[in-house]
């Protein structure tokens, strides 16, 4: 992490070389936080560049009070929930238009080692994971994607988004639940 | 323990964050209890299936910094010329204002021009008629005293414009300013007027080389 404001200070001194050194090493994490939020690859492709847009906006004028990944990914997560707000103008998604839509889901590798039956289930399984994911309130599905695809610790989390550790195991223990309410049937 | 609290423990269990004696009281209480168990193992199948991520197209993923920078000069440039259109409206908001000003300025120096107009009206005295030249001279500088102090060259002309005679206030001491007596006596009486100090005026000769000036052609003031 040292490196990382190694980095923006270059940055800040002029070197703008430093700027592409961070979109490099930092462009899977924030474009799997985006896909995770939004489930489509040409708006995640899209959102990820206005975050590090944003980044490069604003690194002149960071201050180094929190890490630099923490800064990082509260830029990613503010532009994943404006999206969702927008998006929330528009009609919802049922489950049925949900699988034509997340096509991407459909790239299952026959060398998993699964069976083409089983292969199928798991296919309707994922469609009905992201249907799932996409009902969460914003923040408990942020908490949710960052705890459990990105693997962070609560205590990353609550510097991410400026909660309390105890708000964020409350908003991981509520999207737990409702994402386990709605899937049971094929989480068995 | 109850259901409610081993279920708020179970995702922590499956992180491998909890201390050893709650993992024993967990592991303890899912051996007996179906509902629980089976809540973990649905937990467990849903931490397996969430980690697949799809990404682009390896030529566009390639081009994802490029296309960056594309973006980053364009939107450089768009900001240059919304800062220059800034400025554009700023200097003209404050072309407007400072025009603004400059027009109330000049109208408030008018009305006050004109206002001195009437004041000069509503002060004079009207009179009478005969006076000699020197208590038309007099009067008429006491009016200006009382108007507008120092503008005498302007307001005797503006006397003048008025063409009207102004009756002398007595006992009113010019160098102090004040009427000394509320009483206004006759003028006719010219001995009073002889041994007044009004006569000995400092700018009296002033006023009798430039009589010209303040008598129009017709001989009137």
């Amino acid at each position: 992490m040292d490196d990382d404001l190694d980095l923006v200070e270059r940055f800040q001194n002029g070197d703008k070389s430093a700027f592409d050194i961070i979109v490099n090493k930092y462009r899977d994490k924030i474009y799997d936080i985006v896909y995770s939020h939004i489930r489509n690859v040409e708006d995640s492709y899209d959102l990820s560049q206005d975050v590090f847009l944003k980044v490069f906006k604003s690194l002149g004028s960071f201050r180094k009070k929190s890490s630099f990944y923490t800064w990082l990914y509260s830029i990613a997560i503010n532009v994943c929930i404006d999206h969702s707000r927008k998006k929330k103008r528009q009609p919802a998604v049922p489950i049925e238009d949900w699988m034509q839509l997340s096509e991407s889901i459909d790239n299952i590798n026959s060398g998993d080692g699964y069976s083409p039956l089983c292969a199928v289930e798991l296919k309707e399984l994922k469609h009905q994971l992201a249907w799932a994911i996409d009902q969460l309130p914003p923040k408990q599905k942020t908490v949710f994607i960052l705890k459990r695809q990105q693997g962070l610790s609560l205590e990353e989390i609550s510097n991410i988004m400026g909660r309390s550790v105890g708000t964020i195991k409350a908003h991981l223990f509520h999207a737990t639940t409702k994402l386990t309410n709605l899937l049971k049937n094929y989480l068995q | 323990m109850k259901c409610r609290n081993i279920k708020k423990k179970l995702l922590d269990y499956i992180d491998g964050i909890l201390s050893p004696k709650d993992i024993e009281l967990v592991e303890e209480h899912i051996s007996k209890c179906d509902s629980c168990h089976h809540e973990m193992e649905i937990l467990n199948n849903l931490s397996g299936f969430i980690h697949k991520t799809d990404y682009p197209p390896a030529s566009i993923w390639e081009n994802f910094l490029s296309d960056l920078h594309k973006r980053i000069d364009r939107e450089s440039v768009i900001s240059f010329v919304e800062e220059q259109k800034r400025r554009i409206y700023v200097s003209i908001g404050w072309a407007v204002a400072a025009t603004s000003a400059v027009i109330f300025l000049m109208a408030s120096i008018l009305i006050e021009y004109k206002l001195d107009d009437i004041r000069v009206h509503q002060n004079s005295n009207i009179n009478v008629s005969s006076k000699t030249d020197d208590e038309k001279y007099l009067s008429a500088e006491i009016v200006s005293k009382n108007t507008s102090g120092d503008k005498r060259g302007t307001d005797l002309k503006n006397l003048q414009n008025i063409n009207e005679a102004i009756y002398i206030q007595p006992n009113y001491n010019y160098y102090s300013n004040v009427y000394e007596s509320q009483n206004q006596s006759n003028l006719d009486n010219e001995s009073e007027l002889d041994a007044s100090p009004l006569y000995e005026d400092p700018l009296e000769d002033y006023y009798n080389d430039n009589k010209d000036y303040y008598v129009s052609s017709s001989g009137s003031i």
